[in-house]
């Protein structure tokens, strides 16, 4: 223990020279910029600076590529809070009520309070990450293909919780629709081409990144040209960017709940930042008091989406260095460059050089300080993109979600599929529907049917695993418990049993 | 603003019950089309592979939920009145509003289908601007602008964002862009 | 007529040059940066040894070589990129030849073959059969003899049915009469490979690059390599041969790689494969690469990279006839398979 502050203070020391400082300010910065754009994603920016650090020194490059990914999760925030279209997929569950927040005149607010979660919860995975790491990268390999199944069930049925304060059967189906469109393309399991109508660029299936581009950004550009007499968005005298103490404390529950389910999505292989953040989100409002003003513009919700997405950071470094396992997109291209810099992360990486795993601890610590800062003195100049006319401001953007769709695969079919997916989805919110739960469908939609048929497989078509698996029980029992609170008769019942027991204490 | 369809209290607008009924009929016609190309899904018989995970499995289960949403959506439109839905949803789809929506996607449309490929893309990109700050500034704004007010904003702003674009994502962020 | 002489005089010049060799072309310089295009994920096998092999290209060319990440359909969407782009050596694709080669026997590219493209190798793959820490199987015979006795029992996890796993075991199978076995999809060889190391299921045969650490941290047991050689992983035992069970059996090793359309103009080629000869094939970064995680570093271009890559190819396309999942047959890319030789179109 003592040895492991040693080791970690040896960490802060050595990125102390003005060189790494330098390099920590441009590096998050960036991230920052490549966050916000929108279709631009923290894997893309780290597989690109890979390239560029090439020749750099081994923890330099290492530092630099860090401080992109965890910059990038953050940025999204902005272009979600300010614009309604999520930078990243990470921070879709910001838009949420990010953006009511500042249609209510509270943009600085809003964006300052995503700021501290953001740090607050790459704070509780740094925890996690500097203490227990091998132990749990140890329970990250007990998820197997029947428990990621029950995984993504369970966030279909958030989903469909995520809006059922307005009319939960629309929100059921865009959540289904989204489901259907990760049905398109060819299955991995048999390698069967499903619904491609022939036409080659489907067999890919249709990507997460223009579909949420199209459903988010261009879908709003639409809606917000087609209200003529809006209001302007004017940032009112009482907003500021630095939260009081207060503002931060009061939902410190909600904070280290969203810390530490955002810190075990990061160290479980194959999901990530989106999941981390819609979890979080979905967790905060099942229990909060203020339920009813998810959605609206409540502050514990943005707490919780942004501190969730970004626990996921420090979390999924957890499996990365101790098993040399990804624990999201973006950790799987870290793997590469560590590699190609000698690093070499995995089992034997906490006898060998144990000195890297506090070397990255205190990246980390560095970026998140460097997040903070940015975040809370570029904010008030960002704020201008709000008094910007809309019509000037709209053209930009659909220019970026076009370059946006565009960069990360190159392919022209990517931006004809965000076009669909902007037209499809006005047409959609218009009549109502979340977009929310359409973008969790398609990013579940793989997940929920290749690890469903997978288990099949496995025991020759016997569904018994799904039931008898402890940790599979588990989260089937939750779900079971959350449709069964989610019906109005049972729900009553049960908190008038609670009333009753606690009445009688009470005496 | 007669698009707005603002919820009365206790109901929904008569036109989007109109219009849940239209969407509720195409969703029934989308899962049953998409049910039907489920189980004539090829089951790969000739891999043996086992019955219960054929590819059309997920997707099959996926449209039944689907038609049952649907139906419900059906049921509850049909049941709930709604006097002159018809008629507001008609205004609704030929109203100014929905003309500007409609204009937005033209452009849009232009550019990415027409143009983006045709000419270099800084050009392309200047030429939408341009033409979208001008069509909703000075045609279909409703306070509207000179031509004399908008000209210097539209053609600065569509140099700066071909510019800054292009140089930004084809220097900094190596992207190849169409 | 001084200028006729000078025309004849240099066009004899060009010939002899090209008759000797092509190192004498004109050298190429590219003036913006070029695209790798590779097919699969980010951090995968292929992704990987790509990005070890992308900076010592990009700085003896002095541009960058971004690599981009299309994947898709096994990597036939991003190889049908790059024949779609411009051919002028600005495009190019990095694949294992196995897959890149038969994209049109697999029926998810059309008329295309291995002479679509120039090829550069990197490094060779083995696959490893490798079974949970706790199995009950200690070697490869006693796995060997479950397999065949009750095979359908077997779970095997690979990346799927064209992927190095899933062609390696069915190569298993067709060396020992045809066992059968119930192979399990994962979305590539590493999750293959956790799934294995977790218990979830009882055999993987995915490259070795991707059980490495696996191996290493105890986590995986390697039962046998799909080599004649025993392979040497630093810290571990070495991993024995299949060929001390099966010694008959067909083994072609997968060699990984960048290719770039063989009509791309001359000087290009002529400028990589320079740069291939002088850095890439004693590269110290690719033989770390190599040494670490069990490949075997095989650097080799132009026609003595094809002729090595052809067993693989025709053991891939033969194979995939085989399983009954070949959409077109191997001789329309020149290939018969009852001889399991090329025999050109």
């Amino acid at each position: 223990m003592l040895d492991g502050l040693g080791m970690l203070l040896g960490g802060i020391t050595h990125f102390l020279t003005p060189l790494s400082l330098f390099n920590i300010a441009w590096a998050t910065l960036l991230g920052i910029v490549i966050g916000a754009l929108p279709g631009l994603t923290a894997t893309m920016g780290v597989a690109l600076l890979v390239t560029l650090t090439y020749k750099m020194a081994p923890d330099q490059a290492i530092l630099c590529l860090m401080c992109i990914y965890s910059g990038a999760i953050y940025g999204g925030s902005r272009t979600a809070i300010l614009l309604a279209i999520p930078g990243t997929p990470a921070s879709a569950a910001t838009t949420l009520d990010g953006h009511p927040l500042a249609l209510q005149g509270r943009a600085g607010l809003a964006m300052g309070l995503a700021t501290t979660s953001s740090a607050l919860g790459t704070v509780i995975g740094i925890f996690a990450l500097a203490l227990i790491a091998p132990l749990l990268a140890e329970a990250a390999l007990k998820f197997g293909s029947y428990e990621f199944f029950w995984l993504a069930l369970f966030g279909v049925v958030i989903s469909g919780q995520l809006t059922a304060m307005d009319d939960p059967l629309k929100g059921y189906i865009a959540g289904i629709l989204g489901l259907m469109v990760a049905m398109v393309g060819m299955e991995t399991l048999h390698a069967h081409q499903r619904f491609t109508f022939g036409i080659p660029a489907l067999g890919g299936g249709v990507d997460l990144i223009p579909a949420m581009v199209g459903a988010f950004g261009f879908a709003e550009i639409l809606g917000v040209i087609k209200r003529t007499a809006q209001a302007r968005i004017v940032s009112s005298s009482e907003d500021r960017v630095v939260p009081k103490l207060s503002e931060i404390l009061k939902y410190w529950k909600t904070t280290m709940r969203s810390g530490v389910i955002g810190t075990f999505v990061g160290i479980v292989p194959g999901v990530g930042e989106d999941v981390g953040a819609w979890a979080s989100y979905a967790a905060a409002k099942r229990v909060s008091k203020e339920a009813h003003l998810f959605g609206k513009g409540s502050q514990e919700g943005l707490i919780a989406a942004e501190t969730g997405n970004s626990a996921v950071v420090p979390g999924a470094m957890i499996p990365t260095l101790t098993l040399a396992l990804p624990g999201s997109a973006a950790a799987a291209v870290l793997i590469a460059a560590m590699f190609i810099h000698g690093i070499r992360p995995g089992p034997l990486l906490m006898t060998e050089s144990p000195d890297v795993l506090y070397q990255i601890v205190a990246i980390l610590l560095f970026s998140t300080l460097a997040i903070l800062v940015f975040g809370l003195t570029l904010t008030k100049p960002l704020l201008t993109v709000l008094s910007v006319p809309r019509e000037r401001l709209m053209a930009v953007v659909y220019v970026l979600c076009v370059v946006g769709s565009f960069a990360i695969t190159q392919r022209m079919f990517d931006i004809y599929v965000m076009v669909a997916f902007g037209i499809v989805g006005f047409i959609l919110r218009e009549m109502k529907y979340p977009m929310a739960p359409l973008v969790l469908g398609i990013i579940l939609g793989d997940l929920l049917d290749l690890n469903l048929r997978r288990g099949l497989m496995l025991t020759n078509g016997d569904p018994t695993p799904f039931f008898t698996r402890p940790i599979s029980a588990v989260i089937c029992l939750i779900i079971v418990l959350t449709i069964l609170m989610s019906i109005p008769a049972i729900s009553m019942r049960v908190r008038a049993l609670f009333d009753t027991r606690r009445a009688g204490i009470d005496r | 603003m007669t698009d707005q369809i603002e919820e009365p209290a206790g109901g929904e607008a008569p036109a989007m019950i109109k219009a849940d009924l239209l969407t509720s009929l195409v969703f029934i016609v989308l899962s049953a089309s998409m049910l039907y190309g489920s189980w004539t899904m090829d089951r790969l018989a000739n891999r043996r592979i086992n019955p219960m995970t054929v590819p059309g499995l997920v997707p099959g289960l996926l449209s039944l939920a689907l038609l049952i949403c649907a139906i419900a959506l059906m049921v509850r439109s049909v049941r709930t009145p709604s006097v002159g839905g018809w008629l507001d949803l008609g205004a609704a789809v030929t109203s100014q509003a929905a003309r500007r929506a409609g204009m937005v996607l033209f452009l849009a449309l232009v550019y990415t289908l027409g143009l983006v490929g045709l000419v270099p893309f800084w050009l392309a990109t200047g030429i939408f601007v341009l033409a979208f700050i001008l069509v909703f500034e000075v045609w279909l704004a409703a306070p509207r602008r000179t031509l004399r007010q908008s000209l210097p904003w539209a053609i600065g702003l569509a140099v700066a964002t071909a510019a800054i674009v292009t140089f930004v994502f084809e220097r900094a962020f190596l992207v190849r862009l169409p | 007529m001084n200028r006729r002489r000078l025309f004849v005089l240099a066009t004899g010049a060009s010939a002899l040059l090209a008759g000797t060799s092509l190192a004498g072309a004109q050298e190429w310089k590219p003036d913006r940066p070029i695209n790798l295009i590779v097919p699969w994920g980010a951090g995968g096998s292929t992704d990987q040894v790509t990005r070890v092999t992308a900076p010592i290209l990009a700085e003896a060319l002095g541009v960058d070589v971004v690599v981009v990440n299309q994947p898709g359909a096994s990597g036939a969407i991003g190889t049908q990129e790059v024949l779609n782009a411009p051919h002028d050596g600005y495009t190019w694709t990095a694949n294992a030849i196995a897959n890149n080669a038969t994209y049109s026997v697999s029926g998810l590219l059309e008329d295309t073959d291995i002479d679509d493209w120039h090829i550069y190798l990197s490094v060779a793959n083995v696959p490893v059969v490798s079974v949970p820490a706790n199995s009950e199987f200690t070697d490869f015979g006693q796995l060997l003899e479950a397999l065949k006795a009750r095979g359908q029992e077997i779970t095997v996890a690979t990346a799927g049915i064209t992927s190095s796993g899933g062609t390696a075991i069915a190569a298993l199978s067709d060396a020992a009469d045809g066992f059968e076995y119930n192979m399990i999809t994962y979305d590539g060889g590493g999750p293959a490979a956790i799934a294995t190391a977790s218990g979830e299921a009882m055999m993987t045969t995915q490259l070795a690059v991707e059980q490495t650490e696996l191996i290493r941290g105890g986590r995986l047991k390697a039962l046998a390599v799909l080599s004649d050689q025993p392979l040497v992983l630093e810290g571990v035992d070495p991993i024995p041969p299949i060929t001390e069970w099966i010694p008959d059996m067909d083994l072609a090793p997968d060699y990984f790689g960048i290719f770039i359309p063989s009509d791309a103009p001359a000087e290009v080629l002529a400028t990589v494969d320079k740069i291939w000869a002088e850095k890439v094939l004693n590269s110290p970064e690719l033989k770390t690469y190599a040494e670490t995680f069990g490949a075997v570093f095989a650097p080799s271009y132009g026609a003595e990279a094809r002729a090595l890559a052809m067993p693989v190819v025709i053991l891939e396309a033969c194979s995939s006839v085989e399983r009954g999942e070949a959409v077109n047959d191997p001789s329309t890319i020149g290939i018969d398979c009852a001889t399991r030789t090329e025999t050109g179109l």
